[in-house]
């Protein structure tokens, strides 16, 4: 598997659970990880990102922001999920909230 | 910024009793017990939600997430706790989430501003925010391992 470059307008899809959402709306809870997994989005699809977690949403940063906010972002494929990346770094609370906060849905969790 | 005064223990937390916010409640009239009982509704279900949390398995989040430990469960009780006695029928219930490094996070929304808190994971470490909701600005934010100095930045705000 072929690591690939990951360009500034790379959008990179993360699951969310249903629990980090508040009145439909993505909290800092669900950026909260020194090594956040992520997909590039170019190489999957929101269908295959979450086709083995339904219950989950799914919503879409870029890799600017997160490289405008001190991340670094690399392309990390593994045999089950050639598409996954990782946005690496310290995220105080107010990284991963301005993460939240410019993210977009992409596949709301069904229940919300 | 939060200033660092000492670290807290979790172990003292008093896990399901909820005592009364006043000293004693039969002096009060009738309007205290409704409110009060109104509060402690609203003081348990911020308990049975963070509780709740128990039952994330490993990786609940779809990748690495850890479980919500029980100390940290346990320090969330305990500050919505000292809030809710310091507050009593001023009390606002939290919105309430796990956080995918094993922390929890604790939102209050106020008509101006927003205050968010985490507790990381181990309930020994604390994040704090503040933000106008109209701009979206930053106000203050700090961190600590001191969860009374915690409990009074959010205090400030709150009151």
């Amino acid at each position: 598997m072929q690591v690939q470059e990951v360009a500034d307008a790379d959008d990179l899809y993360r699951r969310i659970h249903p629990s980090q959402v508040k009145d439909g709306e993505l909290t800092s809870a669900a950026f909260k990880d020194l090594q956040l997994s992520v997909d590039l989005a170019r190489l999957t699809t929101p269908q295959r990102s979450l086709s083995r977690h339904p219950s989950h949403g799914l919503a879409s940063i870029t890799a600017l922001v997160a490289r405008s906010l001190g991340q670094e972002v690399i392309h990390n494929p593994l045999n089950i999920n050639p598409a996954h990346a990782l946005v690496i770094g310290n995220k105080s609370l107010a990284t991963a909230r301005s993460l939240a906060r410019s993210a977009t849905w992409v596949l709301l969790p069904p229940n919300d | 910024m939060i200033t660092e005064i000492g670290s807290s223990t979790a172990g003292s937390l008093l896990e399901e009793e909820i005592s009364s916010p006043a000293s004693s409640s039969s002096t009060m009239g009738e309007n205290f017990e409704y409110e009060y009982e109104d509060q402690r509704k609203k003081l348990l279900a911020v308990f049975n939600r963070i509780a709740a949390f128990r039952h994330l398995p490993q990786g609940w989040d779809s990748y690495r997430a850890p479980q919500i430990d029980f100390a940290t469960q346990s320090v969330a009780k305990r500050i919505a706790k000292m809030l809710w006695l310091s507050l009593g029928t001023a009390f606002l219930e939290p919105f309430v989430a796990p956080c995918s490094d094993g922390g929890i996070l604790l939102e209050w929304e106020l008509p101006k501003r927003e205050i968010s808190v985490t507790i990381g994971q181990g309930g020994t470490d604390f994040e704090y925010l503040v933000s106008e909701k109209a701009t979206d600005t930053i106000v203050e934010e700090g961190a600590t391992r001191n969860v009374g100095a915690l409990v009074t930045r959010i205090l400030i705000q709150l009151i």
